[in-house]
């Protein structure tokens, strides 16, 4: 018996109800998947931030859930599952993998890794490679993030392997964002900074269960002042850096201290 | 200065009760009414459901005729039987209340402060406070002179033996860069002693966010206790007008919500409506007196009951009481999102604002927020008040709260 017939030999001789059960099967599972890539996100977006996340999060698991009891359950049927036919079956699959699909299947462990080492979630906002937005979905084989300019940027799931990802909020709804000001070097810091914070304490959109915290740095143009707090929702992080700034030119303009651009801008 | 100061209630059966109706407490001492309820709730939806299931459908347990038409109160009745609480009483309970603070001249503690939720009856007990002898009223400042950090403020400040009350703390300060500077000055003068003896009231979510805004953190801070369901019966239970008493049953099995004033041992409302508005309302006179006015009906002839005789059918005045399911309260629109949220909060941190004051502080456009404010208003959340602000209503103010704590908004401890 040559290797080809050895690997047929481990499948079973299936019957017309077999057939039936694994297409029942496949539907079922299709069914199941359509469910968690389709109503759980809409579901979590109904939800308040504190809840969307962990809807979001459960997604990619339930879907590794769904794919592995209907593989398990088709294999059922389709081969005998005694040790040898298993060694057999994964030797193919996985000579099959090695040659051909090298990179596909980088990428799907890379994707079930990710489900354990949680560097990101859905609802996560992260950068990959210099790509930032919010993890919308995370495929088999890759993770879809959309950025602010409503792009939907798909990046395997085996760039983890040698590329840092940068997450700024880890699962959680503290997203800590940053409004800038440069400044003139001729003014009264303590009360530069006691503005700023006050700007940030008077934002609508500021969440006080986090710190505030206004920081400055001298350089040859100036001094580089930055606010330093967390907005109530991870997604209205980019009204809320807008709310900050016009808040900080306003009260600065007001307290009379004179603005840095261009040195600024030549520093950037 | 500890327990609780003793106002009775507003009639009847309270003087039969040791339990002050209103008590002052530390904040730290604050209660909230247990919800026990929710097991009630819980075993009562059981037993329909069961019933339900065996098809064993009751007939209506309600003394009122199939059919019979209810209707709403108007407002000179409500007026009369979910009359608003004697200010004058309860300010002179919260005085006897401070007696042992206001006699100690030679005190570390030259500043009170009294924290209360919206509508919990903070502002009125301290107005009327305000206007009892030995206490001097301290108008809070011109929104103009907030923004300023004008300090001529203080010096119209009133001078004497006598403590001063400043009711709202939160009418000092405004949510923006450049109003929060006087407020800081307030607390730093005030806790010093260099302003005299005084007492502060303050709104328990502004309180919430001066908390981050002074860092000194006054800690002498006292509260209205919450108001469990024993009290709110004794708070609602209205006055016996002459040959008339009044009977509170629920409308669809006859139960006595509100028992009659003779028989204190029935105080407890056996239907559980009042130890679920008690829960609901967090213990809230004000939200609890606006809920529990919606639940009123009457039927278009009074005396429905075939068994009492005319003479008592006379004296007899049975308001009946919606069943708590079927209380209407206002819901958050299903779209509700950041924009509603800010504008609830800011009018909350304040304790109601103009939209003028209101479109400084929102990164929105002033029509846009209007257009809010009516969106609310429709939905019963807010209301226009006569000196032009906004402010959340009584009833709404559950929901709201629940919208905001469940969106992570900074929200009162109370």
């Amino acid at each position: 018996m040559d290797s080809a017939e050895r690997v047929v030999s481990i499948f079973r001789d299936v019957s017309g109800i077999a057939v039936v059960q694994i297409v029942a099967i496949v539907v079922i599972a299709w069914v199941a998947l359509l469910v968690d890539q389709r109503v759980l996100p809409l579901l979590a977006h109904r939800l308040p931030a504190r809840f969307r996340l962990h809807v979001l999060a459960a997604i990619p698991v339930v879907r590794l859930l769904v794919m592995i009891v209907a593989a398990v359950l088709v294999l059922q049927r389709l081969v005998d599952p005694t040790l040898e036919n298993m060694v057999a079956l994964l030797g193919v699959i996985g000579i099959g993998l090695g040659f051909a699909l090298k990179d596909y299947a980088g990428s799907l462990i890379a994707g079930t890794v990710s489900l354990y080492e949680n560097p990101y979630r859905p609802g996560d906002w992260i950068s990959i490679e210099g790509t930032y937005g919010e993890v919308k979905s995370i495929n088999l084989r890759t993770v879809s993030i959309l950025t602010p300019d409503d792009t939907l940027v798909t990046i395997p799931h085996n760039t983890l392997w040698n590329s840092p990802v940068f997450n700024s909020n880890a699962g959680t709804t503290n997203l800590q964002c940053v409004a800038s000001f440069f400044l003139k070097p001729e003014h009264d810091g303590q009360a530069v900074r006691q503005r700023l914070r006050d700007v940030a304490l008077s934002s609508p959109l500021v969440k006080l269960s986090q710190p505030v915290t206004v920081v400055a740095v001298e350089t040859r143009w100036g001094t580089h002042y930055r606010i330093r707090c967390y907005p109530v929702d991870p997604a209205q992080q980019f009204a809320f850096i807008t709310d900050l700034s016009e808040r900080g030119r306003a009260a600065l303009m007001a307290l009379g201290v004179q603005f840095a651009l261009a040195a600024a801008v030549a520093e950037r | 200065m500890s327990g609780a100061a003793t106002v009775n209630g507003n009639h009847g059966a309270s003087q039969q009760d040791d339990v002050p109706l209103w008590q002052f407490v530390k904040q730290s001492e604050f209660r909230l009414p247990s919800p026990v309820l929710d097991v009630r709730s819980i075993q009562l939806g059981l037993r329909g459901f069961v019933r339900g299931l065996l098809g064993n459908r009751r007939e209506s347990e309600s003394p009122l005729e199939a059919g019979a038409d209810l209707l709403a109160l108007d407002d000179a009745r409500l007026a009369r039987l979910v009359p608003s609480p004697e200010w004058s009483a309860v300010a002179q309970a919260l005085s006897d209340h401070l007696q042992p603070w206001i006699e100690q001249q030679n005190t570390h503690k030259p500043v009170l402060f009294l924290v209360g939720a919206p509508y919990g009856g903070r502002l009125e007990t301290l107005q009327a406070l305000a206007q009892s002898d030995p206490f001097l009223h301290v108008r809070a400042p011109d929104w103009r002179a907030i923004v300023g950090c004008d300090h001529r403020w203080f010096k119209s400040w009133p001078r004497g033996t006598g403590v001063w009350v400043l009711t709202q703390l939160e009418k000092t300060c405004l949510r923006r860069p450049d109003g929060l500077d006087l407020v800081r000055e307030l607390l730093a003068r005030a806790l010093s002693g260099e302003l005299g003896r005084g007492i502060i009231g303050c709104d328990s979510w502004a309180w919430a966010f001066l908390r981050h805004v002074w860092a000194g953190r006054p800690a002498f801070s006292e509260t209205v206790q919450a108001f469990d369901h024993a009290r709110l019966a004794r708070l609602l239970a209205p006055p016996d007008e002459q040959h008339r008493r009044h009977h509170f049953r629920q409308a669809d099995n006859g139960v006595f919500v509100l028992s009659p004033p003779r028989s204190a041992d029935s105080l407890r409302s056996s239907t559980g409506f009042l130890e679920r508005l008690a829960a609901y309302s967090r213990g809230n006179p004000g939200v609890a007196a606006a809920i529990w006015r919606t639940a009123l009906q009457l039927l278009p002839e009074t005396g429905v009951e075939p068994a009492i005789s005319e003479t008592d059918r006379r004296k007899l005045d049975t308001v009946w009481v919606k069943p708590w399911e079927r209380v209407v309260r206002p819901e958050l629109p299903a779209d509700a999102g950041m924009m509603e949220a800010v504008t609830l909060h800011a009018l909350l941190l304040h304790d109601g604002l103009p939209v003028a004051r209101l479109a400084e502080m929102l990164p929105r456009a002033r029509a846009q927020i209007s257009e809010t404010l009516l969106y609310l208003a429709e939905a019963g959340l807010v209301r226009h008040c006569e000196d032009d602000s906004w402010r959340v209503t009584a009833i709404g103010y559950p929901v709201v709260r629940s919208f905001l704590r469940v969106n992570d908004y900074l929200i009162d401890q109370l």
